[in-house]
């Protein structure tokens, strides 16, 4: 009885664990079939991570496919805090390789998240004294950093970037999305510890690289504008300054400097006033260098013809109350002597005249007050008041440049319209872009905009503007020659604190361009703020000069008048391509000059006879190049026995001997050959380098020197 | 004797310790290193068949009568010298070194205070509704209980309630009094607490809402219920549970190896190791039903408690239903401890069983 109770109690117990055995299968029934789903999915979603791969940034070149901004492959380092076994350890060691702060690492490692970064962008030597530390839960990752090889050079073009790749500036700013590529994604099964395993490793999107950038500018001609312009800074002791080169013909940038500049490998250890893109986003009040407004608007409205008098009141005039005065006091003036001795009293005068309602159009017509559309970002658009705003002074002030704010870009713009026939156009900068499959996604053409005025005023102005530079306040710009034109200013700045303008400092301009009576070139110069000297004729047209100097030297520009050659862009489609304006140079080096003259012809262009003898050395422009149909092609004859020079399908030249020719013979006969002159001196040649018969590459820097022969004993 | 080895027990025994060898396999499997455990689980095998083999050879009334007071006081000595002086081992000092080897005496500990209670009760079967008989066994089981709580190893601590209030129902204690002194114990748990470490607590507050800490202690429990449940009917296969392979599941060569067998064999699997456990169920009530006196009747019960606690208490963590206690899988699970002392309780079962009343 007694036993049986206890078997039955047995059962009891027994059957109880049956019965646990029983509901823990059920649960598990419930776990694995019912919630099967669900839980897979949880199990999925944290045994994969989503990583985002970068792609490659697209690269920035120059017009010539100069690289200006690249990129490179470099090291950041993580940490996963949940592996770190010795934080304050691991964070000291890494701090004394990376200059991170312990504290700071410490911090992060003691904390929470999955995912803390050690330090980004670790520089080669520093990443590798990290990977032999070997420390658990420090990882590496691989990033791409942007690297600009030439330093400083376009910085505020080009602009830069940051941490994370993205466009801060610049162009790099403005074309971001496009430069930026598409990310892709990598989906990394990883462990509990969020180490991922290496083998399974499997990629979902692939990221594409941004697209290639080629600028308008000529890293070789940007390089001469920065170069210039920190001199003159350096030496008149101004705060800043821009310059902007431009062919006016297409309203392409050549090169765009300001000062201060700086390193867009390391932007965030300039000020940020460093980093401005002064040219494009600063305004000024333009002073004289405004003056082609009032100008150029005279004559195209007949309100003056060239040759009228205009009593100039000996530097002093008082106009409704308000006293102007001259720096250079003349009394009685032509409409092109007000331009040439900037007489601002004459330039109001030619306003009144004018009319304050149609100084106000022409001056909207230039393109001021608006942003010139440049492929920038943050273009000021400068200040113009609408006429119906414009108070009883302003229609004395804007003519001499006063009572508007401007950016360098639209004077460079306006100056363009006067180089181009009386057209505006609008300054570019991008000249390509490129996937990487090398498919052109968008080329840069010229946009012109509004007439403003005929092409016979703009020649006329030009003749005005040329005069400046020979007779007038340009004088310091002249390059010999060369025919050049243009206008210097030297603008009060007005005060920030109060009413009235600086009595000391100025904004001294010279902008202008060559040849006078076809521009190529379009150069602004604008420095704010020099010691002592304030001209703009002093202190900017010099710097105007060694640009356009050495300018010509690097492009073969050929010296001397030239034809006027009207540009046949008065279609009613304001687009053009070059390409079919310009035409091809064919190749003439070895003919006979009689031979080279007839192809030359053939093709709508003249020879040039240079030197003596019975075969073509050598050719300028080069074969392959475009140049506007009639005008000269130099065309350098020798007996090649003679001057040596003998392999034409090599890249090399064999330097001719140019002692006793004059400097602008010897100028001609070097570009011929391909060569890029210096030229110091005047008169004759008398030494050069390097010396005749050596042979050079093409392209080469050849120095000449001259002297006047009276000076020779 | 041993051609009385009785094998209906020990062929799923050895059944599921080799399903253990290939689930520890499996969990410390790695790509890169290999890793020697389930080299190491067959020695600890291979020295629990020993262990069981050298028990089911004994005589059981001999072990009863002779050997299981001496060892039951040693044990306590033990205890009490270890929480003096304890080698700490994960926060706690359950280890006794001994040589090369260490070992938990809390595992033995176990199987000598059924052996003391069995022999105690069956003394007293004239006075199974006394209240001196009920306190004394509940004396007998609070000591060590007491020392193994301070260790703190709070899972091994609470097999001995349902140890104790197993025997005590099976002799024949009266059933109000075992609920009057349940009730009491539940009404002193407030007193429990202040006894429990904080981690202890953690895992008790985590275990009512997993949620409060995902990252922490809640970790463990929501892991292993996304192991079982991606496991589903025919599991990922063995060597390829990600959850356990990928080391999401904490543990789980140990406490959470049911997670990996759950996720790599499915189901299908998990039932297969669930009849196993049965079919040793079955055995013991065998066992119990048929030993020769009540003190073998009553050890039976006692190691049945013991074996299907852990493995009732293992499955309700490992499936979300209970809080983590750290209790292993007895057999499956690695560990040298943990087999050795499983085998050896089924070798004292097996010896029982040799020694049954012949029909």
């Amino acid at each position: 009885m007694h036993i049986a109770n206890i078997d039955r109690r047995i059962l009891l117990v027994i059957a109880g664990f049956g019965l646990l055995l029983t509901l823990l299968t059920l649960r598990l029934f419930y776990l694995q079939i019912v919630q099967h789903q669900h839980l897979s999915q949880l199990a999925l979603r944290q045994q994969e991570r989503t990583i985002e791969v970068q792609p490659a940034r697209g690269r920035i070149f120059d017009r010539q496919g100069r690289p200006l901004a690249l990129n490179r492959q470099s090291a950041s380092f993580y940490a996963v805090p949940r592996e770190i076994q010795a934080p304050d350890v691991t964070a000291r060691k890494l701090a004394a390789r990376l200059g991170v702060p312990a504290r700071r690492l410490a911090r992060r490692f003691k904390s929470r998240k999955a995912f803390v970064w050690v330090k980004r962008k670790v520089s080669d030597k520093a990443a590798q004294a990290v990977r032999d530390l070997k420390l658990p839960g420090v990882h590496e990752l691989k990033e791409t950093t942007r690297v600009y090889p030439e330093g400083k050079l376009a910085c505020h073009l080009l602009g830069f970037v940051g941490l994370d790749n993205q466009g801060l500036a610049g162009i790099e700013l403005q074309l971001d999305r496009a430069i930026r590529g598409q990310s892709g994604w990598i989906r990394i099964t990883r462990d509990a510890q969020g180490r991922k395993i290496p083998a399974s490793t499997r990629v979902h999107k692939r990221s594409h690289p941004g697209q290639d950038v080629y600028l308008t500018i000529d890293k070789m001609i940007q390089h001469i504008a920065e170069k210039e312009l920190a001199r003159c800074l350096a030496d008149t002791g101004a705060q800043a300054g821009s310059v902007v080169v431009m062919d006016p013909r297409t309203g392409e940038i050549l090169a765009l400097a300001n000062q201060p500049d700086f390193d867009p490998n390391h932007f965030n250890r300039y000020p940020p006033a460093a980093r401005r893109n002064r040219a494009v986003t600063d305004i000024y009040e333009p002073g004289s260098t405004f003056k082609i407004v009032v100008a150029a608007a005279a004559l195209e409205e007949g309100v003056f013809q060239e040759t009228d008098i205009i009593d100039c009141e000996q530097g002093r005039g008082v106009f409704d109350g308000l006293v102007v005065r001259d720096h250079h006091p003349r009394g009685r003036l032509s409409i092109k002597d007000i331009v040439v001795y900037s007489s601002n009293v004459g330039a109001v005068k030619i306003g009144i005249r004018l009319g304050a309602e149609k100084l106000a159009r022409y001056a909207k017509a230039f393109g001021f007050g608006r942003p010139t559309g440049i492929e920038l970002p943050g273009e000021a658009g400068g200040i113009l008041k609408p006429y119906h705003q414009w108070h009883r002074w302003t229609a004395t002030s804007v003519p001499f440049g006063q009572g508007v704010a401007v950016t360098t870009l639209q004077m460079t713009a306006a100056y363009a319209a006067i180089a181009n026939q009386g057209q505006l156009i609008k300054p570019w900068v991008v000249k390509e872009m490129r996937r990487p499959d090398d498919i052109r996604t968008k080329v840069g053409k010229p946009v012109y905009r509004e007439r403003v005025i005929s092409s016979r005023t703009a020649a006329r102005m030009r003749k005005i503007l040329e005069a400046a530079v020979n007779e007038g306040t340009g004088q310091k710009a002249v390059l010999q020659h060369y025919r050049v034109a243009g206008k210097t200013g030297t603008a009060q700045k007005p005060l920030t604190s109060r009413r009235g303008y600086d009595p000391v400092y100025h904004v001294a301009s010279f902008i202008g361009f060559l040849p006078a009576d076809d521009p190529e070139y379009l150069i602004a110069v604008v420095i704010d703020g020099p010691h002592g000297v304030q001209w703009g004729g002093v202190v900017a047209g010099p710097v105007f000069r060694k640009i356009t100097r050495q300018l010509v030297a690097y492009r073969g520009l050929p010296p001397g008048p030239q034809k006027i050659y009207a540009f046949a862009r008065e279609k009613k489609n304001n687009r053009y391509d070059p390409r079919q304006i310009l035409s091809e140079v064919p190749n003439v080096i070895g003919l006979s000059f009689n031979q080279a003259r007839k192809k030359l012809s053939a093709s709508g262009l003249q020879a040039q006879r240079l030197g003596q003898g019975g075969q073509v050395l050598g050719q300028r422009p080069l074969g392959g190049r475009r140049t506007s149909p009639g005008s000269p092609v130099t065309v350098y004859v020798a007996d090649p026995e003679h001057a040596g020079l003998t392999d034409q399908t090599s890249s090399q030249v064999v330097v001719p001997d140019l002692e006793g020719q004059s400097l602008r013979d010897a100028l001609q006969i070097i570009q011929a050959y391909g060569l890029r002159a210096e030229i110091t001196g005047s008169g004759l040649v008398k030494r050069q380098d390097p010396r005749p018969r050596t042979r050079v590459k093409i392209g080469e820097l050849c120095a000449i020197h001259g002297e006047d022969p009276e000076h020779t004993p | 004797m041993a051609r009385e080895m009785d094998l209906t027990i020990l062929l799923p025994a050895l059944a599921l310790a080799f399903i253990g060898v290939a689930m520890v396999y499996s969990a410390t499997y790695a790509k890169t290193e290999m890793s020697l455990l389930f080299l190491k689980q067959i020695v600890w095998i291979s020295i629990g068949l020993l262990a069981m083999l050298f028990f089911a050879s004994l005589n059981f009334q001999v072990l009863v009568d002779r050997y299981s007071r001496p060892a039951y006081w040693a044990l306590i000595v033990i205890l009490a010298v270890l929480l003096a002086a304890g080698e700490q081992i994960s926060g706690s000092q359950r280890w006794f070194a001994l040589g090369p080897f260490s070992f938990q005496p809390s595992e033995f500990a176990k199987i000598a205070t059924v052996l003391v209670l069995a022999k105690y009760l069956a003394n007293r079967q004239d006075r199974a509704r006394a209240w001196t008989t009920i306190l004394g066994a509940f004396l007998l089981t609070g000591i060590p209980m007491v020392l193994i709580l301070r260790e703190p190893d709070l899972g091994t601590a609470l097999i001995f309630i349902p140890l104790v209030f197993g025997m005590l129902y099976a002799f024949g204690a009266p059933l109000q009094r075992l609920f009057l002194i349940g009730g009491a114990g539940l009404l002193a748990s407030p007193l429990i607490w202040t006894l429990l470490k904080d981690y202890q607590r953690q895992r008790l507050i985590v275990f009512l809402n997993p949620s409060a800490d995902r990252l922490g202690a809640g970790y463990n429990i929501i892991q292993s219920k996304i192991a079982i449940g991606s496991g589903g009917l025919t599991g990922k296969g063995w060597l390829s549970g990600t959850q356990g392979q990928l080391r999401f599941v904490p543990e789980h060569h140990t406490d959470f190896i049911f997670s990996v067998l759950a996720e790599e064999w499915g189901f299908l699997g998990v039932i297969v190791v669930l009849m196993l456990f049965a079919l040793l169920l079955l055995q013991v009530l065998r066992v119990s039903r048929f030993a020769r006196d009540l003190t073998g009747s009553l050890t039976a019960v006692g190691l049945t408690m013991i074996l299907f606690t852990q493995v009732a208490v293992n499955l309700g963590v490992a499936t979300g239903v209970l809080p983590v206690t750290g209790m292993t899988l007895p057999l499956v699970s690695y560990g040298g401890s943990s087999l050795i002392v499983t085998m050896s309780l089924l070798g004292i079962l097996t010896s029982i069983w040799a020694g049954r009343k012949v029909k």
